[in-house]
């Protein structure tokens, strides 16, 4: 648990030293009143220094604090990133075959291979969904979603 | 007087079949979202937020206040039936509600704590009703000085209510406050931090909300694979329509509910999770007969449920008021009220008074619809979080995909939901509160251009913050409010030391 805080810590840490170093190309005043980079600079100095005391507080902790509870189990962790994984490949392949066939298949392969439904039932919903999904977006509010355009 | 010819405006608005039917298909989805583990009143509003686009304002605030009003009632179905509470807020339900199912008395819990949901719906509106145009009298006169500090004030209390720790508040308020300020400065003319043409507008507020509570919420769930065994309840009609005994018996503990969820709900922060624990404590302090609590005490059932009903319109206040708002899902509202055109301050009931009515008559309609339908249609409402919650996350997943595409018709708030879609998994995961990122980022800008405004007003004068009462005042609050929260906590802390030696 502690190891993934430090790295949510640190990476928000960047962020705001990315902040700062961007804050130097803007003008701190101008007349009468602040210019841009003025509040940006103060907040993310102030996070910068927030992320460094949660980060000291994360080695100051209790020893045993967190101690035998994983930030996440194995088991977990599979489905977590095999879910991730097709929804990333469902959005890069968006481009090339529409919006709706990946998010289809993405679906049927997450009720098959992660929630463990027959093929079937996972068919099924899934190619129900898209159809609700095609009304609600394509038909309803006119969104030009690319796929299924005829 | 003036409270009810607006309303009447707001009605007259509002009442056509279309809007009767979105403010019930609101409510429903609300109340199945609401009780769904995991969905909140912010995911519902977030998730919502996309399909609203091509509706008039006055429908699409139909439907989303619904949302938010249906969720609060969704959150005690599964707390009492399978001791799983949908919701935060829901949380002290289940300690009496779930041992009331066990003695056979579900159908009674889930009717009492529908009637002390709709009284303190109904309680917290009359506020709303009646207080609002009184704020907004007050209010008008503030100029940008007093504004600045009603918007630090208001970031100030969620950092220090929402969460168990400050410094976390704090770290994610600040995050949300630089997001915030990506984009074009349009007093300057400089572009920030804008590392690719996209973000020269900013980052889109809906993408960053469904995100954190759409695709955060749907990684949770995916990791956790939580199931729940809803079993086959078999409940009469009438077993849900409580008897005047049972009315009577819980009518104070409602009424106290309601009257500590609209004040609770109206601090910024604090919301209704905050409202239910405080009248549960207080239900239990003042109660004859202590010892019933936690094993089915119907007080205990309804008065978290009035509080946390009650809370909703009282967010509210602050909303329309002042343009700043109570809660995470208020603050959703907010950003919703500025993608429809609309500005939020004291100048909303003036200049947009006729919409607001009609917000506040659908909130009055969909508090109505929702006692009703969870009466009469809870094994309906069973069914349908039996029959969803089993292939929830990759159709949440995709219906996500779906609005953050439909926001700029483009891919790059596909992505960008993705990225706080990981950034909210780990914020729950780690304990760091969304409600302050949410209202920081909401906040940022307008906080930035008071502050520019009330500079240039007093020629670079920074003491003028101080020489002006109000605002004065207010940051005198704001002192006040910091030095009670590091007080409070520094006492609970050498207490738990005491105890621990």
């Amino acid at each position: 648990m502690k190891i993934a805080e430090r790295i949510f810590i640190l990476f928000m840490g960047v962020f705001a030293a990315v902040i700062i170093k961007e804050c130097s190309k803007l003008p701190i005043g101008s007349e009468y009143t602040i210019g841009p980079g003025f509040l940006p600079r103060f907040i993310a100095y102030a996070m910068l220094l927030i992320s460094i005391m949660l980060l000291v507080k994360s080695f100051n902790k209790n020893k045993t604090d967190g101690k035998g509870k994983p930030f996440i189990v194995k088991a977990g962790f599979m489905r977590l990133i095999s879910f991730f994984i097709l929804l990333l490949l469902a959005v890069v392949s968006v481009d090339f075959v529409g919006m709706f066939i990946p998010l289809g298949i993405f679906m049927i392969l997450i009720f098959k291979f992660v929630e463990r439904y027959s093929w079937l039932s996972s068919v099924k919903v899934s190619v129900v969904s898209v159809i609700v999904f095609y009304f609600i977006f394509k038909v309803w509010l006119g969104v030009p979603i690319p796929g299924f355009s005829f | 007087m003036e409270s009810l010819q607006g309303l009447a405006i707001g009605f007259k608005e509002i009442f056509s079949m279309y809007n009767m039917l979105v403010i019930f298909a609101g409510s429903m989805i609300g109340t199945v979202v609401g009780a769904l583990p995991g969905l909140g009143p912010s995911a519902g509003i977030a998730l919502m937020l996309p399909l609203t686009f091509s509706m008039p304002v006055n429908s699409a605030l139909c439907l989303l206040v619904g949302v938010y009003m249906g969720t609060m009632y969704g959150g005690r179905i599964t707390s009492i039936l399978i001791n799983t509470p949908g919701d935060a807020p829901a949380i002290m339900t289940a300690i009496d509600g779930y041992p009331l199912m066990i003695q056979g008395k579900g159908g009674l819990a889930l009717g009492i704590s529908a009637f002390s949901s709709f009284a303190g719906g109904f309680f917290g509106l009359l506020v709303l009703v009646f207080g609002a145009p009184v704020v907004t009298r007050i209010a008008v006169n503030f100029g940008p000085h007093e504004y600045f500090m009603l918007m630090v004030m208001g970031l100030c209390t969620i950092s220090l209510l929402a969460g168990k720790s400050i410094l976390k508040a704090i770290f994610m308020s600040l995050f949300g406050f630089l997001i915030g300020m990506i984009g074009s400065d349009y007093v300057s003319g400089f572009v920030r931090f804008a590392f690719t043409p996209e973000l020269i507008e900013g980052v889109d507020f809906v993408a960053i909300i469904i995100g954190l509570y759409g695709i955060g919420e749907v990684l949770i769930n995916i990791e956790k694979s939580v199931r729940l065994d809803l079993g086959k309840p078999a409940f009469k009609i009438k077993e849900f329509i409580p008897t005047k005994k049972d009315i009577a018996a819980t009518s104070m503990p409602t009424l106290r509910g309601s009257v500590i969820g609209t004040l609770i709900g109206i601090l910024p922060g604090a919301g209704g999770t905050i409202a239910t624990f405080l009248s549960y404590a207080v239900e239990k302090k003042i109660s004859k007969h202590p010892e019933k609590f936690g094993n089915g005490a119907l007080e205990g059932v309804a008065a978290p449920e009035g509080a946390n009903n009650a809370s909703v319109p009282g967010a509210l206040i602050p909303l329309v008021t002042l343009g700043i708002p109570g809660s995470g899902g208020t603050a959703i509202m907010l950003g919703a009220l500025i993608m429809y055109g609309l500005r939020p301050g004291p100048l909303l009931m003036v200049e947009s008074g006729n919409i607001v009515w009609a917000m506040i008559a659908g909130l009055i309609i969909a508090n109505i619809m929702l006692l009703f339908s969870n009466i009469l249609l809870i094994p309906v409402f069973i069914n349908i979080i039996r029959l969803v919650q089993k292939y929830l996350s990759p159709i949440v997943a995709a219906l996500c995909v779906l609005g953050a595409y439909s926001l700029n018709y483009g891919l790059f708030n596909v992505w960008v939901i993705l990225v706080f879609g990981i950034i909210g998994y780990f914020m729950k995961k780690l304990q760091y509160p969304s409600g302050p990122l949410i209202l920081s980022v909401v906040l940022a800008p307008l906080t930035e251009n008071y502050f520019r405004q009330s500079l240039m007003i007093s020629h670079g004068n920074y003491g003028a913050f101080f020489a002006r009462p109000v605002s004065l005042g207010i940051f005198i609050v704001i002192v006040g409010a910091v030095a009670a929260s590091i007080i409070s906590k520094l006492m609970k802390k050498s207490k738990k030391q005491a105890l621990a030696k």
